[in-house]
């Protein structure tokens, strides 16, 4: 076992300590950083991050209200204390299914569904402050990465190029901890939003022309995505890009990327990367590209949203994101990034893509 | 309005110079509260009681109050109000029972309560023209040897004193005065009736020792629960607060030949300024006598001191009753579960300052939502639709307090007793049965609710929190017993070792929550008073049912558990401040 899992033990070890020995002379309790949420992040614009306002709550066992989750807390640690030990990892269905039983005398389930332990091992993470997959509970894998880009599972001793696994590219694990990355031949990396447009840049070869990274987000970015994102930047000197829907959701999924989410701003340091750039799709593409007659029309939600993101420090105070929001507001209209296909299918990856990225700084940032 | 309204109350007053006084009065029967036979029991009773506390608060004695009222016959009611005042000096007798005077009997600027009657005169007038009987006072003061006796009625065509018997007598009395009449009347009871007046007056009246004698016989005492008189600074009237038949009276009877002396000296806040100013606008000099001024004068005189600039009086002169002795009043009489009041800060309402003192209580012998209003220690019994009592309370949402509501009524045994206290309250009628819903009286009332139902809000969730206690240890021995496990295996030691201290633990905390429950439970608190322990600890083991079915411990080991609180509460004489 290496030093960071004895480490990490123990710490699991102190946690139970302590409690044990409140129960013998004063009030069972445990103390956790409150879960991010506009009210309790700030953003950080020196390194243009999402962090939490330190805020601590408490459980307390004898606080009727705490009872509960502070069993719950207990199991999932004992949990995870085993896992390590016997260097296994749980999926976080296995988690639920590994501790829901019935519990005697009250009549009621430990767990009564998959939220509530993953809530619980959320509560885990913020007080032991560490990420749930050190201590070997991990989400499923989503996204995928495509490229000149050889890896190596540290615990097995795999090694694989992410070019050479077929069009679907390697599916990222919740956690890479265990990922060495032994060998790139790479200028950039891209992240697109969809499948979809992943597989068709690969179809079009573009990775190999532009000796590019492809990653998939998949939607929002997970941990796993979000992490290897920040080690190809910080470890490997690579630029990154950004390609999402021209909508809310998608600016957000960039803004995620970069800044971090408000749910995970404890590990912000971790898991963001703000120099990444954003490709598109921008407003200014609609017109640019001739793309008006593809755009979709705003909804309620969407328009709700926007002003939302608006409202963002970090994007408040940029005016380029300002005008792209107000543009998106004014005309009522969001744009996919399927939609170059209007033009052809290879269009995104013959003209639009190699025009947008020979000018980075014309990029939103 | 009619205090509010210098015009309404002039209209009034012509009306009342035109007319004979007894005719005026059967006229205007309403105006003084005999609207109803049953209301002009209440209103003699009220009369005649407020007399005597203010007749003993003014001379520093500790009032002792004998009420009684015989049926005569079915609709005939003979009233006898005693008590152990000053007396009152002979010679004046047949005036203040004899004559009848319109506006306050005594122009002082006080907070008395009688300030909120019509005059003994009144009962008498009502007494003669109902039953054609005098009133009987006897009265008896400190340096006399002997009482007087007399028998008065009012000569109603030039409202003078007809004295039918005067005569003196020995009283086994070192002073005091006895008022007798024979009233036709109605007796009732519950809301709004002499009963409820008089258990509300002996609240608002801890110093007091109130003895009552209803007319089905029943008799009430109320202990006195203060020995301490309260105080009432005297302090010259603020022109917006007179009544002009008050005024009259003023300019008649002033010894000044000068009307600016007289306006700078009888009233609060006048200086050379604005008397000069006030004489300018009523068009008068400022040598003119003021004994001479003629009616129009006196009215547009009148009018123009409504108008004039002058500071508020300050709050030194409110008499108040305290937050301790509303406690401990509200206590008395209701043994109440919760208790708790609140004393204002002074606040101004047209150059007046007053000041609000809230109380709550709520259960114990109370069985039903009251809310019990005074004006400067008044009880106000009727016309509390239009009062900006009630107004302020039902605008709160009383069931933010955790309070029960059932198609809009509370359904929680409790008394929210609210008091407003001024040398000036503007009534909504000269019945002064009703303070003015003004807003920033409304707001003053609001937020002195507010306060002290925060305060029975956390009672409350205690209370509902003690009721269920046996849930709360079936839940925490059972996750207890869950997480024991898993915690010794996080430690690797025994799940029977983690679970005994867990089990020790939950025990300690029972213990604590025992001691909450003989605190917050007046009726496990009685038990142990009248050495009932048995039945307290049966009492204290029903609510902790689960705890023994739980397996938490045996019944015998939470027997010996209570014991070992109760012991502990009583050695530490925990109980005694109750008694």
């Amino acid at each position: 076992m290496d030093a960071e899992k004895i480490e990490i033990k123990k710490k699991i070890e102190e946690f139970a300590r302590k409690i044990y020995e409140e129960f013998e002379k004063g009030n069972p309790s445990f103390k956790f950083i409150i879960r991010g949420n506009l009210k309790y992040v700030e953003y950080d614009p020196t390194k243009d991050l999402i962090k939490l306002k330190k805020s601590y709550g408490y459980r307390e066992f004898f606080n009727l209200g705490h009872t509960r989750k502070f069993t719950q807390t207990i199991l999932i640690a004992a949990l995870a204390k085993k896992l390590i030990s016997e260097n296994r990892t749980a999926s976080l269905r296995e988690v639920f299914y590994q501790l829901r039983h019935t519990i005697p005398i009250i009549n009621e389930d430990t767990f009564y569904e998959q939220k509530e332990s993953d809530s619980v091992i959320e509560d885990l993470e913020r007080t032991l402050n560490i990420i749930r997959e050190k201590i070997h509970i991990k989400a499923d894998r989503r996204g995928y990465v495509y490229g000149n880009i050889t890896m190596r599972d540290r615990s097995r001793g795999d090694e694989w190029n992410c070019s050479k696994l077929g069009m679907g590219g390697w599916g990222v694990p919740s956690t890479i901890e265990e990922i060495e990355i032994l060998d790139i031949n790479a200028d950039f990396v891209l992240v697109v939003e969809k499948d979809a447009l992943f597989e068709r840049l690969i179809e079009e070869r573009f990775p190999e022309k532009h000796k590019a990274i492809l990653i998939s987000a998949k939607g929002q970015a997970s941990r796993g995505v979000r992490r290897l994102i920040h080690r190809l930047r910080y470890e490997h000197n690579l630029p990154v890009y950004v390609f999402t829907d021209g909508d809310p959701w998608g600016y957000y999924i960039y803004s995620v990327i970069k800044r971090g989410s408000m749910k995970l701003s404890h590990f912000s340091e971790l898991l963001a990367t703000p120099d990444v750039k954003f490709v598109g799709m921008t407003m200014d593409d609609v017109d640019e590209y001739d793309l008006k007659r593809v755009t979709i029309k705003l909804t309620a939600r969407d328009e709700k949203r926007i002003k939302e993101l608006m409202e963002y420090p970090w994007f408040k105070k940029n005016r380029n994101w300002q005008r792209q929001f107000n543009k998106m507001l004014n005309k009522k209209i969001k744009i996919e990034q399927d939609a170059l296909a209007a033009k052809s299918l290879e269009f995104v990856a013959e003209k639009y893509l190699p025009e947008k990225l020979s000018n980075p700084d014309r990029l939103l940032s | 309005m009619s205090d509010d309204n210098p015009k309404e109350y002039t209209e009034l007053y012509k009306k009342f110079k035109r007319v004979s006084i007894a005719e005026f009065f059967e006229k205007n029967r309403h105006l003084l509260g005999f609207d109803s036979l049953r209301k002009a029991l209440l209103i003699s009773v009220k009369e005649l009681v407020d007399n005597s506390l203010d007749a003993c608060e003014e001379a520093r004695v500790l009032p002792d109050i004998y009420v009684e009222i015989i049926r005569m016959s079915k609709d005939v009611f003979k009233v006898v109000v005693e008590d152990n005042g000053p007396g009152i000096p002979y010679e004046k007798v047949p005036e203040i029972y004899g004559s009848f005077l319109f506006g306050t009997k005594f122009h002082r600027y006080v907070c008395t309560r009688g300030k909120q009657g019509i005059g003994a005169s009144a009962i008498t007038l009502y007494s003669q023209l109902t039953t054609r009987r005098p009133i009987e006072v006897i009265t008896k003061t400190p340096d006399s040897d002997k009482a007087i006796k007399h028998k008065i009625k009012i000569n109603v065509k030039d409202n003078t004193p007809l004295v039918e018997e005067r005569k003196y007598i020995s009283w086994n009395k070192k002073s005091g005065t006895s008022v007798t009449v024979y009233i036709k009347s109605q007796y009732v009871k519950g809301r709004q009736s002499v009963d409820e007046y008089i258990e509300l007056t002996a609240l608002a009246n801890p110093h007091a020792r109130i003895t009552y004698i209803n007319p089905d016989g029943e008799m009430f005492e109320y202990k006195r629960i203060s020995n301490i008189v309260p105080e009432l600074k005297e302090i010259r009237p603020h022109p917006h607060g007179i009544e002009i038949g008050s005024f009259e009276r003023m300019l008649k009877d002033t010894k000044y030949s000068n009307i600016k002396r007289f306006l700078m000296k009888e009233f609060y806040g006048i200086g050379n300024k604005t008397a000069l100013e006030i004489l300018r606008k009523a068009g008068l000099s400022e040598d003119t006598d003021p004994r001479k001024l003629s009616f129009d004068e006196i009215e547009k005189l009148y009018e123009v001191l409504q108008e004039a600039k002058v500071k508020a009086i300050p709050s030194k002169y409110i008499t108040t009753m305290g937050k301790d002795n509303i406690i401990r009043s509200l206590t008395y009489l209701y043994d109440p579960d919760f208790v708790t009041a609140y004393v204002r800060r002074p606040a101004v309402y047209k150059g007046n300052s007053f000041i609000v003192e809230v109380g709550v209580a709520y259960g114990g012998r109370i069985d039903e939502f009251k809310i019990i209003r005074y004006a400067n220690r008044v009880p106000l019994l009727y016309k509390s639709g239009e009062c900006a009592i009630t107004n302020a309370i039902e605008g709160i949402n009383l069931k933010n307090y955790g309070l029960t509501l059932e198609e809009g009524k509370v359904k929680d045994p409790l008394i929210i007793m609210v008091h407003i206290a001024s040398v000036w309250i503007p009534f909504t009628s000269e019945s002064k049965e009703a303070i003015a819903p003004y807003p920033e009286i409304i707001r003053e009332i609001e937020l002195g609710v507010k306060k002290v139902l925060r305060e029975l809000e956390i009672f409350l969730n205690k209370k509902k929190s003690l009721e269920s206690i046996g849930e709360k240890y079936k839940t925490l021995y059972g996750y207890g017993m869950e997480l024991s496990k898993y915690l010794g295996d996080l430690l690797e030691i025994s799940e029977s070792s983690v679970r005994e201290k867990v089990i020790k633990r939950i025990r300690e905390e029972l213990t604590t929550d025992i001691e909450e429950i003989i605190k917050g439970i007046r009726e496990v608190r009685r038990l142990i008073r009248e050495g009932k322990i048995d039945s307290a600890k049966a009492f204290i083991r029903k609510l902790l049912k689960d705890v023994i079915e739980t397996k938490v411990m045996s019944k015998e080991e939470l027997d010996a558990l209570i014991e070992n609180v109760i012991k502990k509460f009583e050695e530490k004489k925990l109980l005694e401040i109750e008694k």
